[in-house]
């Protein structure tokens, strides 16, 4: 539970940075015209504090050691999973955000309910 | 200047990466391999039953004990494994005479004997070899995975220098682009497991440190013999060295000593317990606790005098802080504490890792083979390294894949079984560089991939006509490691299938890039 939390953030948070990068926002969004200089400094900002939350997330619910292992290990997850889906889906990469970010909250109030 | 540093790095990261590449490849799969060693060894061993962590520790320790008392009742130290996870599926006894005789066995508590299963060295041998290799002397296999480790660390180190375009190309793979595809699945894969790859490489040396830097342990406490054991007394504690009386003197029962344990640590936290001289006057028990779970390997132990089974000594988990610093790290690296996910996520890495490698070999090939075309110098180190790299990036998963193959298929009865196994792994492997050896490229490459993907897409097969431990089995009865393993060899078929459509072509045969090569500038 506390890993598809700690994933969906994870994958939220490298999203919002790849979306700051030119080459992916065009691939992502592709009506757009690009980011105003702002947008993209906040769509950075947005992705660092998001990955930062995620791995408090991870030291908090996992503890100090398997936290960290788990918060890299899930990282590595979602950037390979990125750089396939920039690659071979780049559509699906919003949708499969969105999912992986309501599984996340799902988990929260699973973990709540528990 | 700044142009030079990046050549120097970039040639740097080129031969530490090429001259060691193919035992780091070796390394890199066995290694993500040990982390299903006791899954393999298990499926390797189909007559053994379902591991059961569910049995009380006094019984199995009772009966351990007993075994004991008659299989070695001269030796010098006894060690029972309890099951309590998938570290340790199977009662597990060892003993040592002062003769340095050693025995080890499987028991079951349910017989009270060693399990009937085949010799095999199961997945524990290819977790030794992620070290030992094989064929070779210890000592020389660990300097030669050493030297091979350090390079790996300054290819990891050169690479991450000379990767420019870092954060921009974080998630940038251009698939059937040739040598730009090629480079672009080499940075991903080292990119984005890079924690791991960094992790595993520097606790990988620190596990030899006392083997590659001897003289840091000497300056303290000096070269002879006696220095030495000082040394391991102070780490690991003297009880171990503790003299025989030579008085012969009945043992308290280990059960007895079980049960204070448990009434300090609460139940099922036992996981290993030792006794030093047992049956002698001054005997010693060794009760381990299993650690909390946590990254830190080791745990509290408890040393009763074996003979009154008074308590005489406690050992925090943590005695030195340098010396639980080192287990961490290395716990990071063995992974043991890794639930099923997290250890898939490890495998993961792993494979990633192996990949890294792979593609490192082939990008040199590649761009070797593209500058060889236009200045019309082929050379017989392209063609050398070309051979070994299909022999070995195809090779050595088959060689393994003839390893699980042997296993089903060497009688039971054959003496050395578990050696021929390992030969028949080792014979493959060889006879797949003679293959990639004679073949031409583009065709070599097809044909090992043909054979790969038929390896692994057969062995559950065969694994129906030799065992009853088959799929159709194994899925209705929720009997896990065996249906993982055999759905697994699926997965890998699928992997070498896909492989098989659209690979040779990219490899071998490098259409003219449009992409400009990247650093054209500096040559390595």
């Amino acid at each position: 539970m506390a890993m598809l939390l700690i994933f969906g953030l994870v994958l939220t948070g490298l999203v919002a940075l790849a979306i700051a990068m030119p080459r992916h926002q065009r691939q992502l969004l592709p009506a757009r015209p690009p980011l105003t200089v702002a947008l993209a400094l906040a769509c950075r900002i947005g992705g660092a504090l998001l990955l930062l939350f995620s791995l408090l997330v991870a030291l908090r619910a996992l503890g100090g050691g398997i936290g960290a292992v788990a918060w890299f290990g899930l990282l590595t997850v979602a950037i390979a999973l990125l750089a396939l889906l920039f690659a071979y889906a780049p559509r699906k990469v919003l949708a499969i955000t969105v999912i992986a970010l309501l599984a996340a909250l799902a988990a929260i109030w699973v973990g709540w309910a528990a | 200047m700044k142009d030079f540093f990046r050549q120097s790095m970039a040639w740097l990261h080129t031969w530490s990466g090429l001259v060691p590449g193919w035992i780091l490849y070796f390394v890199f799969l066995t290694g993500t391999l040990a982390y299903f060693d006791t899954e393999i060894d298990r499926w390797m061993k189909p007559e053994m039953p379902p591991a059961r962590f569910d049995l009380p520790a006094a019984l199995l320790v009772e009966v351990a004990q007993q075994r004991l008392v008659a299989q070695a009742p001269e030796a010098q130290r006894w060690f029972v494994g309890l099951p309590l996870d998938r570290n340790q599926p199977y009662l597990r006894l060892f003993w040592e005479t002062a003769d340095g005789e050693r025995g080890n066995e499987l028991l079951d508590p349910a017989t009270r004997a060693p399990y009937a299963a085949r010799e095999t060295g199961g997945g524990q041998l290819l977790y030794r070899m992620h070290w030992n290799l094989h064929y070779l002397p210890r000592d020389l296999a660990w300097w030669l995975v050493g030297a091979a480790t350090l390079g790996m660390f300054v290819a990891l180190i050169t690479g991450i220098v000379i990767h420019v375009k870092i954060f921009k190309d974080f998630f940038t793979f251009r698939p059937a682009k040739g040598q730009r595809s090629w480079l672009d699945a080499h940075n991903v894969l080292s990119v984005s497991a890079l924690p791991f790859h960094l992790m595993i490489t520097f606790t990988g040396l620190l596990f030899m440190a006392s083997t590659y830097m001897p003289l840091i342990v000497a300056a303290q406490y000096g070269t002879s013999k006696e220095g030495q054991r000082r040394f391991v007394q102070e780490m690991f504690g003297a009880t171990r060295e503790t003299p025989a009386a030579g008085v012969a003197q009945p043992g308290v029962a280990l059960a007895q000593l079980l049960a204070s344990a448990e009434a300090r640590w609460g139940g099922g936290m036992v996981d290993s317990i030792e006794v030093i001289n047992p049956g002698d006057a001054n005997a010693r028990v060794i009760i381990h606790h299993g650690g909390d779970g946590g990254v830190l390997r080791s745990g509290e132990s408890l040393t009763f005098h074996g003979a009154s089974g008074g308590l005489l000594d406690t050992r925090a988990a943590v005695t030195s802080t340098p010396k639980a610093v080192r287990d961490v790290l290395l716990g990071l690296h063995e992974g043991l504490f890794a639930g099923p996910l997290l250890r898939w996520i490890y495998v993961f890495s792993g494979l990633a890792g192996t990949a890294m490698i792979a593609t490192g070999l082939v990008l040199w090939v590649v761009k070797r083979r593209q500058r060889a075309a236009k200045s019309g110098v082929g050379g017989r180190g392209l063609a050398l390294v070309e051979r070994i790299n299909i022999g070995t990036v195809i090779g050595l998963p088959v060689a393994i894949g003839a390893y699980f193959w042997a296993n089903r298929l060497l009688p039971a009865e054959l003496p050395g079984r578990g050696d021929w196994e390992v030969h028949a792994m080792f014979l493959t492997w060889l006879a797949l560089l003679a293959h990639a050896a004679l073949r031409p490229v583009a065709h070599a490459w097809t044909e090992q991939f043909a054979i790969a993907t038929l390896i692994f897409a057969l062995l559950p097969l065969l694994n129906v006509l030799t065992t009853d431990r088959h799929l159709l089995r194994s899925l209705p009865a929720g009997d896990w490691i065996f249906a993982g393993f055999d759905l697994a060899m699926l997965a890998i078929a699928a992997g070498f299938f896909w492989g098989l459509c659209r690979l040779p072509r990219r490899i071998a045969a490098t259409p003219a890039s449009d992409v400009p090569e990247p650093l054209a500038e500096l040559r390595s």
